[in-house]
């Protein structure tokens, strides 16, 4: 499985990634201005026309105010909550690494955005006929043995792609090597049962606005568990066709011994209103 | 009215030997409805009754005809306030107030058919209309809401069974299908030239829907086994009582609709479920989907007892009031139920503590357990209020009001914002009015088919009015 490695503290916000996706993915460019966002930032956030921003963060760090940058984008997770929210499988976990979107199959009920707990997918509001839009870790190109756009056009080797081992790997090498500099911490190994694209950073991510707060854990569980290839839906089915069929299949049998025992009871559960179809009543 | 006549009906009606669908419902509307005035007169005197009304009602209806236009010409962003940091908005919580109120049908039908409580026949086709409308409003507003509204059929063929959203476009489409089989009958008996007909569609439909049911939910050997062994079940019983197919079969299709129910009223909750991380702890508990259903169950039965009525309050027909009180004495014990689960969940999370800090969320929390489930609780425990119309509608009212506020909790305010941009949320005039549009159509469809078909015990409401007026 391929994985990013993105150093933030080797990124010098060139933006030449924003501007790599953008040419490879054929997004249109949008008027924006600095400020947008905090400081230089520029767009404000992911769009449909951005699949990745670079966020500029003044960081205080040992008494002094720094640039910090961050990069946002799609995590690509192990275990997306994306793709198992989506009804029709549009969103899809490949072996290879990438989490990638089949728009021919997307219905538009936006489960996927609202799932997703590093908030990524965006959709195209603005179009009568919109589709969700996504970093794709560029899978036409890797897929061929390339590397993602982003990661090709980075001057100062900030990012870095290959196997996800070797990238954890170098992450560690990394942090090991200036231990002082790095935070201890490679954001997207453990997070959501863990990404395939990993950030390094000098601070707490919170403060490059990365969604810091995700758990460790897969983060649909919960819904495996109810779900229809869950442990529990299978017995409540079967559970209730039994158990309603015979409940009522019994209280006909006890209606029938009563009413052959000349009780005039009510008729327990006998269809609609007339006695129409109880022909063993007219015979008796 | 074997099987054998019914398909031989069927037959007919493929050979053009009946008489044909326009024919059938003019024949539905043209006696209690139009009563042979012709349609622009009978119109203009609805109109010239309740002006006020009718102007308000049509205003509403042009506006969200409009709506309508707009959301399909220029997209979602042109029309609402969605936005990617809020994703869903007031269209779903609209959505997840309907379906619990739709769960009427399935109470009734399954208290009556399969409880054998009989002294509740007389809300029996009031309740699963209900459902049936309910339902319908749910798939005209998912219809809205869908990106790609087009393609809402496409879950039947690409299969993706880990996704909640696929568990619920399938209970969705299974079980409109039964709640309109089930209606069919009352229909028929307004149309009796094709009441075979309707018959043979109903019972093909509920094998249909039964061999759905295992493939989808079951997909196992076992699956098929519990399926047939449910089959024969019925088949005892109806063999106990004398009953042929056709009522054997109905017994079958209300059970279908109480699994199909199930299903849906907690996978409603189960969406949820994925987004621990955003929502609030006091809000946020795995037995979302129990809750669900439970609060489904209290709702359904407080919005058939709101419209049954408020149905004859309006028209002016007697109540049957042992029915409606009968049901209003049970419904307590259902709220308490939810009420001791929602507080046990509290205590056993851990969140005692928490549900008192004094933040937004926890006072709609208490909002709503209070106002929306013990108030209403405890007003029913009173002889008084059960045994009063006005006591039983405006608790019933409150009861399906505390539902669509627990909804609109769930879904729009225990969140998070989410993204870093920090954008808020309020729906838009469109987004409102289109939501309008949905309540217009339940309510104009609703008035129609009361108005038409048999769902009260003196049968359709329109033809006593034209009696009088006559």
């Amino acid at each position: 499985m391929k994985a990013m490695l993105y150093d933030s503290t080797r990124c010098i916000g060139c933006r030449g990634c924003q501007i790599a996706c953008k040419s490879w993915n054929e997004q249109p460019a949008r008027p924006s201005t600095f400020f947008a966002g905090p400081g230089y930032q520029n767009p404000a956030d992911l769009a449909s026309t951005s699949w990745t921003v670079i966020t500029y963060n003044e960081v205080e760090r040992e008494g002094q105010f720094d640039w910090v940058f961050g990069k946002l984008q799609c995590m690509h997770c192990n275990s997306p909550s994306c793709a198992s929210a989506c009804p029709v499988a549009a969103l899809v976990k490949t072996d290879l690494g990438p989490v990638i979107y089949k728009p021919e199959r997307c219905i538009g009920c936006r489960y996927c955005q609202f799932s997703c707990p590093f908030i990524v997918p965006r959709y195209q509001w603005d179009r009568p006929v919109p589709f969700i839009t996504k970093c794709t870790m560029c899978y036409d190109r890797i897929s061929n043995g390339g590397v993602p756009a982003c990661v090709k056009v980075c001057p100062t080797r900030a990012m870095g792609f290959g196997d996800r081992d070797d990238m954890i790997r170098e992450a560690e090498a990394r942090i090991a090597s200036a231990p002082n500099v790095y935070l201890h911490h490679i954001f997207g190994r453990d997070e959501a049962g863990g990404t395939c694209v990993l950030h390094l950073s000098s601070v707490p991510f919170d403060k490059l606005r990365y969604q810091a707060s995700v758990p460790t854990e897969v983060l649909h569980h919960y819904t495996d568990m109810v779900g229809i290839e869950g442990p529990i839906l299978s017995w409540v089915v079967g559970g209730l066709a039994l158990g309603l069929s015979g409940f009522w299949a019994f209280a006909q049998r006890k209606a029938e011994v009563a009413h052959a025992e000349g009780a005039s009871h009510e008729t327990p559960g006998s269809p609609d209103s007339g006695t129409r179809g109880v022909r063993g009543s007219k015979k008796k | 009215m074997s099987l054998a006549s019914e398909l031989k009906e069927v037959a007919q009606y493929a050979r053009g030997e009946l008489p044909k669908a326009t024919k059938w419902l003019k024949e539905l509307v043209r006696h209690p409805v139009q009563n042979g005035t012709p349609i622009a007169l009978w119109l203009w005197k609805a109109y010239i009754r309740h002006p006020i009304l009718y102007t308000v009602l049509g205003v509403l209806s042009v506006l969200s005809a409009y709506a309508v236009v707009w959301r399909f010409a220029f997209g979602l962003g042109a029309s609402s306030d969605l936005s990617d940091a809020y994703p869903w908005g007031l269209w779903i919580a609209f959505k997840l107030c309907l379906v619990p109120m739709g769960g009427c049908g399935f109470v009734m039908a399954a208290l009556v058919y399969i409880f054998g409580l009989e002294r509740l026949r007389p809300l029996v086709r009031l309740g699963v209309l209900c459902g049936m409308l309910l339902y319908s409003g749910f798939v005209i507003s998912l219809l809205i809401d869908l990106g790609l509204p087009w393609r809402i059929y496409q879950p039947i063929y690409m299969w993706q069974p880990d996704s909640i959203m696929f568990e619920i476009a399938w209970c969705v489409m299974l079980y409109l299908t039964v709640l309109i089989m089930e209606f069919l009958p009352s229909v028929a008996e307004r149309l009796p030239m094709i009441a075979q007909l309707i018959r043979a569609i109903v019972m093909g439909v509920t094998g249909l829907v039964g061999v759905m049911i295992v493939v989808v939910f079951g997909k196992s050997t076992t699956a098929v086994g519990v399926g047939c062994l449910a089959v024969l079940l019925l088949a005892y019983g109806a063999w106990r009582r004398r009953l042929d197919l056709w009522h054997a079969m109905i017994i079958a299709l209300v059970i279908e609709g109480i699994i199909l129910s199930t299903l849906h009223q907690s996978s409603l909750g189960s969406l949820f479920l994925i987004t621990k991380h955003k929502m609030e702890s006091l809000f946020f508990t795995p037995l979302i989907p129990l809750f669900y259903f439970l609060s489904a169950i209290t709702g359904g039965l407080a919005c058939v007892l709101a419209t049954g009525i408020g149905t004859s309050w309006a028209v002016g027909r007697k109540i049957e009031m042992p029915v409606y009180s009968s049901i209003a004495r049970g419904l307590p014990y259902a709220l308490a139920a939810y009420l001791v689960l929602r507080m046990m969940d509290i205590v056993l999370r851990g969140q005692a503590f928490e549900a008192f800090e004094p933040r937004v969320t926890t006072t709609l929390f208490w909002l709503e357990i209070i106002g929306g489930v013990a108030v209403p609780m405890a007003l029913l425990l009173i002889p008084d209020v059960v045994n009063s119309e006005k006591g039983i509608f405006w608790t019933s009212v409150v009861v399906v009001g505390g539902l669509c506020f627990n909804r609109f909790n769930w879904s729009l305010l225990a969140h998070h914002p989410y993204a870093i941009t920090g954008r808020g949320y309020f729906p838009s005039f469109l987004e409102i009015m289109l939501s309008v549009l949905v309540a217009l159509f339940a309510g104009f469809a609703y008035v129609f088919l009361v108005w038409t078909v048999p769902v009260f015990s003196e049968g359709p409401l329109g033809q006593k009015r034209t009696a009088q007026e006559a």
